[in-house]
C-alpha cells in the first residue's frame, strides 16, 4: 500500500514539478480559480458536497456561494486534515477526486489535468484564502441567439470582469446547461451549444455566484411570417405579435361569440352564461359587444365573489387553528377590498402593517397564514416578490440573487410581530441565524440591514415593496392576472421570478406593470386591458403551424376549471344545488370562506386546500380521481335525474327531447349544437322508441355533456 | 502589556514585542501545518505538540524548540501521556486510509511500538493504566489495546456513526465518554464493552471532551462542539447539567487542575476561561492568528500553552481562580 502510495507521490512529484512554471507566473487565487473548479467538476452541487448537510463529513457552500466558510472547511475544520502543506499530494482534498482514496463521488478529475494541477499549485503556495482581485460581472456571449434552422453550432463565451479593470477569459471554468435538455444539447468541452427542437430555449451559464441566461431561439416554421395585417386591440397585442413574427408562428383566429362569452364568464366570474345571457350575447350585432360584455362582468356580484376567491386562495385564507370567526372577518375585509377595486398596493401595505384583534381586524390575520417568521418571509416573498425566498434558508439562492441573510433577514423583521387571535409588535422578537448561530439582522431582501433594529421593521419593508420602483411587486401580481386569464403566466411558475427564469415576453411584462402602477394598482384595470386583447380572445383550436406552441399565445390554452368553478358549473347546469357542510343549500362554492368546508365533491374535484400556494391547482385539479369520479360517482349520477331539476323540469314543461338537447347545449356550453350535433343527436333520438328510453337517453346524454372536455374546461 | 508569548520553533527572535510578533508569525508560518494537539510532560517543565509535521519538544515556560521529531504515524492529531509518565502516545494516520497510535518510551521519546489497523486517521487517545489505552478514529470506532506482550486488540467499540474525535475516561477506570461527529455524548461500560447511554443534545459535532478534576460527587464532564456551546455533564446519570453558548467555536477544552474554571482554544484563534457553575465566560484571551486547535493548562501554573493555525504555540497567562472578573483581551 505504502509502496504504491509513494509511487504515486512520485508520479504527483512529476506533476508538480511540471506545473512550477505555472506557479512561476501567477498565484492560484482561492475564489476566483479554486472555487470555479470546484463548481466545474460538480463538487459543490447540490447532489454532491454542496448539500445543506454536505456528504461524507464534507460541506461545501452550494456552487461556492460562500467562499469563506469553504475556505474554513476546506483547510481550518477537522484540524486541517484536508490540506497537507508538507505534502501536497497527500492532502485528502486532492486524494479523493483523484480516487487515490475511495470516494463516493468516483473519480472527479486525473492526475495531469487542470484541476488537478491548480489545487496542487494552491496547496503548495501555501493554501491561502488570499484573493487578489474582486469580480464585478461575468459577460456572456451570445446573451441570445437566433439561429434559422437546428443543429447550428454556437459557440459561448465567458469573460470576467474584476473590480481593478482587468479581464479574463473564464469559458472554460464556466457551467452551461440546457434548461430543456431535450431541446437543447451542451457540448462542455467546446462551450459550444445546438439546438434540438424549434423554439425559444434556456440555456444557464453559471460562474461562482453569477448565473445568466442565454435565450436559444429557432422558429418554430422554416419560413418568416408577417403579421404586421393581424388586428390589435391594445399594447399587449402588439408584444404577443412580435414574438409570434420573431417565432414564425402564425396566430389562430379570434374565437366565436359563444367561445368568447364563455370564456370571459368563467375567467371574470367563475360561472357558466346562463341559456338566457348566451342568446341575448349571440342575438347582440353590436361591433362592441364584447368591451360592454366585459365591462358588465368587472362591475357584476359575480366578478366579486370570484375575485374575492382568487385573493382568498392567494392569501391562503383558512381559519387559522379552526378559528371561523377569524377566517370570517378576513374574508369580509378582502370582499370588501374587490368590492371597492382598492388599489393592491394598499392592500399590501395594510396587511404587512396589521395588528390587533383578528376577529376584528380581518387583514390582522395575515399574520396567523403561517407559523413563524421564517415561514411568514417565505409567504411573503412568494405572494408579493414572486420570488421563492425559500430557497435561501440553507444556502444561497443557487439560482438567484437571495442570500442568507436576506431569507433571515427578512424572517427577522417577521419576528418582531407577535403572531396570535391578537397580532401586535414584539419588539424583543426575534429569529437565529443558522450560519452565524446569532439572532439574524433585519434585512430588506436584496437591500440593506435595517439600522434599528428596535423599530418595527415592516413600515420600511412595507415602503421599500411598494414603492413604485420596486422591481418586483407589480410585476408579480400582474402576472397572477395574466395566469388566470391565459393559462400561463409570463413568468411561469408565477412565484419563481429570477434572471435565470425570464419571462416570455419581458417587455410586456414591464408595460403590463407599468400600466398597472400609472392606474392605480387597480385589478379590474389589468383584467379588463387583458380581456379585450385580440390575445385573449384568440381560438383555443391550434392550427397545424402552431400546434406545438404552449407559451407564446398563438392561440388560447385549454385550462381545466378550478374545483369551485366546476362544482358550480355542475349544479347550475342540472339545476341541482349541492351541499357545502352547514351552509345554507344553495350556497355557491366559490362563496366558501373555509377550504375545509365538507363537500365530498370538492375534494374529488382537488380544491386547493390553501395549506401552500394555489397557482397551479387549477392545472392538476382532480386528476384521474376526479374523471373516475365524474365517469361513475355520485357527484353527476345521483343529480342528473333528481326532482326539481333542470332535466325534470323540461320534462314537465312538456319539451321534445331535442328540445331538451339544446338547452342543455346551451347552459352547459354556452352554445347551441352544430347542425352536425343536431343531425347525430336526432339520428339517435329516431331510434328509440319508448318514452321511457327517451327518457333514459336524454340522462346518459346529460351525463355525456357534462364529462366532455368542452364542459370541464375553459377553452 | 500583553499576557501571551510566541512559541520560538517559527519565530527565532524571543524578545520581540508581542504586537510585533503576531504579525511576523503570520508570514513567517504560512505554509506550516496546523498544531493540532499540545500536552505538558509529566514533570511540567516542557511541551509536546504535535502536527502534520512530526512531535516537537520545547521547553517551558519560553518555549524554545528542544526536540523535533518524524513519528512512523503521519498527520498526527493527539497525544497523550501514560499515567506513570513512562509512555506517550501519538495518533494520527492516512486520512480515510489508515490510522495508528505511535508509542515512546519517556522521557528519552523513543519509539517503542505502533498500534496500527484502523481504517482512518487516529483522533484521540487515552491511557486507561500504563499498559492499556484507548484509541478513537474517524473509521468510527474505538479500540482498546494492551501493550502487555504479546500486545493485543482487546476490545472493538462501536456504534459511533460518524468520526469519534474525542474519549475521556472518568475515574473508576471502567466508565469511557466519547463523542464526536455524529453530535453525541456515549458513555460506555468498559468491562462488558456495552453502550450504557447516548446523549444527543449537541447539534454539532463534537471536538472535544474533558473530565472535571476533583473529588466528591458524582464525576462531571465537559464537551465542546461546533454548536459553539461547553455542555457539562454527569455521564453516568445521563444528565447534561448546564451549558454556555460562546461566540466561537471551542476547539479544545481543558480544566484548571483544581477543576474551577476550563479554557477553551477556540476558532478564532482566542481563549475563553469559562466559570463551570455560573456558566459565564470570565476571560476572553487573544492566542493564535487563525484558528487555535489545542490548548493544555499548566498543572501548577496561572498559564496555559495554545497550539493552532499556521504552527502556531502560544503561552497564554490567565487569572487566578479566585480573581475571574470578565475581561476581553
Amino acid at each position: 500500500m505504502k509502496t504504491l502510495l509513494s509511487a504515486l507521490a512520485l508520479v504527483v512529484g512529476f506533476a508538480a514539478a511540471g506545473v512550477a512554471e505555472e506557479a512561476s507566473s501567477r498565484r492560484v487565487d482561492f475564489r476566483n480559480d479554486l472555487i470555479p473548479m470546484f463548481t466545474k467538476n460538480g463538487c459543490n452541487a447540490g447532489a454532491c458536497h454542496g448539500a445543506a448537510i454536505g456528504r461524507g463529513g464534507f460541506k461545501l457552500s452550494l456552487y461556492g456561494g460562500d467562499p469563506a466558510s469553504d475556505y474554513e472547511a476546506i483547510v481550518r475544520q477537522r484540524q486541517g486534515r484536508r490540506i497537507h502543506l508538507l505534502d501536497p499530494a497527500g492532502s485528502l482534498i486532492y486524494r479523493k477526486p483523484a480516487e487515490y482514496v475511495q470516494h463516493g463521488g468516483g473519480a472527479v478529475f486525473e492526475d495531469q489535468s487542470e484541476s488537478a494541477r491548480l489545487l496542487l499549485r494552491w496547496i503548495e503556495q501555501g493554501a491561502s484564502p488570499v484573493s487578489r482581485r474582486e469580480l464585478v460581472d461575468v459577460a456572456i456571449t451570445p446573451a441570445k441567439h437566433v439561429s434559422r434552422s437546428l443543429d447550428e453550432p454556437i459557440a459561448l463565451r465567458a469573460v470576467a470582469h474584476y473590480a481593478d479593470g482587468s479581464t479574463r477569459d473564464v469559458t472554460r471554468w464556466t457551467i452551461f446547461k440546457a434548461e430543456d435538455a431535450s431541446a437543447v444539447a451542451v457540448d462542455p468541452a467546446s462551450a459550444t451549444t445546438r439546438v434540438l427542437r424549434p423554439g425559444r430555449h434556456i440555456v444557464i451559464a453559471r460562474y461562482l455566484n453569477t448565473v445568466v441566461p442565454i435565450e436559444l431561439v429557432v422558429p418554430l416554421a422554416e419560413s418568416t411570417i408577417d403579421l404586421a395585417d393581424e388586428a390589435q386591440s391594445n399594447f399587449i397585442d402588439q408584444r404577443v405579435l412580435e414574438s409570434l413574427a420573431a417565432l414564425g408562428l402564425s396566430p389562430s383566429p379570434v374565437c366565436d361569440d359563444a367561445t368568447y362569452l364563455r370564456r370571459v364568464s368563467l375567467d371574470l366570474t367563475g360561472r357558466l352564461p346562463s341559456p338566457q345571457q348566451v342568446r341575448d350575447f349571440l342575438d347582440d350585432d353590436r361591433a362592441d359587444k364584447r368591451r360592454v360584455l366585459v365591462d358588465r362582468l368587472l362591475e357584476g356580484e359575480a366578478f366579486q365573489q370570484y375575485w374575492t376567491l382568487q385573493l382568498a386562495k392567494l392569501l391562503r385564507i383558512s381559519p387559522p387553528q379552526g378559528d371561523q370567526q377569524a377566517a370570517q372577518a378576513y374574508h369580509r375585509w378582502v370582499a370588501d377590498q374587490v368590492k371597492r377595486d382598492a388599489s393592491y398596493r394598499q392592500l399590501a401595505r395594510t396587511l404587512i402593517l396589521a395588528s390587533g384583534d383578528t376577529h376584528v381586524v380581518g387583514p390582522a390575520n395575515f399574520y396567523r397564514t403561517t407559523t413563524g417568521p421564517r415561514e411568514q418571509a417565505e409567504f411573503v416573498s412568494e405572494l408579493f416578490m414572486g420570488s421563492r425566498l425559500r430557497c435561501a434558508n440553507c444556502h444561497n439562492h443557487p439560482l438567484d440573487r437571495w442570500t442568507q441573510d436576506d431569507y433571515h433577514g427578512l424572517a427577522a423583521v417577521f419576528a418582531k410581530v407577535e403572531q396570535g387571535e391578537t397580532v401586535r409588535p414584539k419588539p424583543d422578537g426575534q429569529t437565529i441565524h443558522p450560519r452565524t448561530l446569532e439572532p439574524a439582522a433585519e434585512r430588506i431582501p436584496g437591500e440593506f440591514f435595517l439600522a434599528d433594529s428596535a423599530t418595527d421593521g415592516r413600515q420600511q419593508f412595507a415602503d421599500w415593496l411598494t414603492d413604485p420602483a420596486n422591481p418586483y411587486f407589480a410585476k408579480a401580481i400582474v402576472n397572477r392576472l395574466w395566469q388566470r386569464m391565459m393559462g400561463r403566466g409570463l413568468v411561469e411558475p408565477v412565484d419563481d421570478f429570477r434572471d435565470t427564469n425570464p419571462a416570455t415576453h419581458p417587455v410586456l411584462l414591464d408595460q403590463l406593470a407599468e400600466d398597472f402602477i400609472q392606474h392605480g394598482y387597480r385589478l379590474r384595470r389589468t383584467l379588463r386591458l387583458i380581456a379585450n386583447s385580440t390575445t385573449y380572445a384568440r381560438s383555443a383550436n391550434a392550427t397545424a403551424e402552431n400546434k406545438d406552441d404552449d407559451r407564446f399565445y398563438s392561440h388560447a390554452l385549454r385550462r381545466p376549471l378550478e374545483a369551485e368553478v366546476l362544482a358550480d358549473a355542475i349544479s347550475d347546469v342540472l339545476g341541482v344545488a349541492d351541499r357545502y357542510g352547514d351552509q345554507p343549500v344553495g350556497t355557491r362554492a366559490v362563496t366558501l370562506v373555509s377550504p375545509a368546508t365538507a363537500s365530498p365533491a370538492l375534494d374529488i374535484l382537488g380544491r386547493c386546500d390553501r395549506s401552500g400556494a394555489c397557482e397551479s391547482s387549477s392545472r392538476s385539479a382532480g386528476g384521474l380521481p376526479q374523471k373516475l369520479h365524474l365517469f361513475n360517482g355520485d357527484l353527476l349520477n345521483a343529480r342528473i335525474a333528481a326532482e326539481g331539476g333542470r332535466l325534470e323540469r323540461l320534462r314537465l314543461e312538456g319539451k321534445r327531447s331535442m328540445e331538451v338537447i339544446q338547452a342543455f347545449y346551451l347552459a352547459a356550453l354556452s352554445r347551441p349544437p352544430t347542425n352536425r350535433e343536431r343531425e347525430h343527436w336526432q339520428t339517435q333520438l329516431n331510434g328509440l322508441g319508448s318514452h321511457h328510453a327517451r327518457q333514459a337517453f336524454l340522462e346518459d346524454f346529460v351525463w355525456g355533456l357534462l364529462t366532455c372536455e368542452e364542459f370541464v374546461t375553459n377553452h | 502589556m500583553q499576557r501571551h508569548e510566541v512559541c520560538s520553533r517559527y519565530l527565532f527572535a524571543p524578545s520581540i514585542v508581542l504586537g510585533l510578533t503576531v504579525a511576523l508569525s503570520v508570514a513567517a508560518t504560512a505554509t506550516e501545518p496546523p498544531i493540532t494537539a499540545v500536552t505538558f510532560t509529566p514533570d511540567g517543565q516542557a511541551v509536546v505538540a504535535v502536527s502534520q509535521a512530526g512531535m516537537q519538544v520545547c521547553s517551558w515556560p519560553d518555549l524554545k524548540r528542544q526536540r523535533t521529531s518524524k513519528a512512523s504515524v503521519p498527520n498526527l492529531h493527539c497525544a497523550a501521556f501514560s499515567p506513570d509518565g513512562q509512555h506517550l502516545a501519538i495518533g494520527g494516520g492516512y486520512p480515510a486510509e489508515d490510522g495508528s497510535v505511535e508509542l515512546r518510551s519517556w522521557p528519552a521519546g523513543t519509539p517503542t511500538a505502533k498500534l496500527g489497523d484502523h481504517d482512518d486517521s487516529v483522533r484521540a487517545v487515552v491511557w486507561l493504566d500504563s499498559s492499556r489505552l484507548l484509541s478513537a478514529s474517524a473509521d468510527r470506532q474505538i479500540r482498546l489495546w494492551d501493550m502487555k506482550t504479546p500486545r493485543e486488540l482487546v476490545r472493538v467499540l462501536q456504534s459511533h456513526s460518524r468520526s469519534v474525535d474525542a474519549l475521556c475516561l472518568l475515574e473508576d477506570g471502567k466508565t469511557l465518554v466519547s463523542a464526536g461527529v455524529d453530535q453525541s455524548v456515549r458513555v460506555w461500560d468498559l468491562e462488558t464493552g456495552a453502550l450504557v447511554r447516548s446523549m444527543n443534545q449537541h447539534t454539532q459535532g463534537v471536538h472535544d471532551l474533558a473530565l472535571r478534576p476533583g473529588e466528591g460527587g458524582l464525576p462531571m464532564v465537559a464537551s465542546a462542539a461546533g454548536d459553539r456551546t461547553i455542555r457539562f455533564w454527569q455521564p453516568t446519570i445521563g444528565r447534561m447539567v448546564r451549558y454556555v453558548r460562546l461566540d466561537a467555536m471551542p476547539m479544545d477544552i481543558a480544566w484548571r487542575s483544581d477543576g474551577s474554571q476550563i479554557v477553551a482554544a477556540c476558532a478564532d484563534g482566542r481563549i475563553r476561561v469559562v466559570d463551570p457553575e455560573e456558566v459565564k465566560v470570565t476571560e476572553t484571551l487573544d492566542a493564535i492568528d487563525g484558528w487555535a486547535y489545542a490548548v493544555a493548562v499548566h498543572p501548577h501554573q496561572n498559564r496555559v500553552v495554545v497550539g493552532g493555525s499556521d504552527g502556531q504555540l502560544k503561552k497564554v497567562t490567565i487569572r487566578s481562580a479566585g480573581n475571574a472578573d470578565i475581561s476581553v483581551r
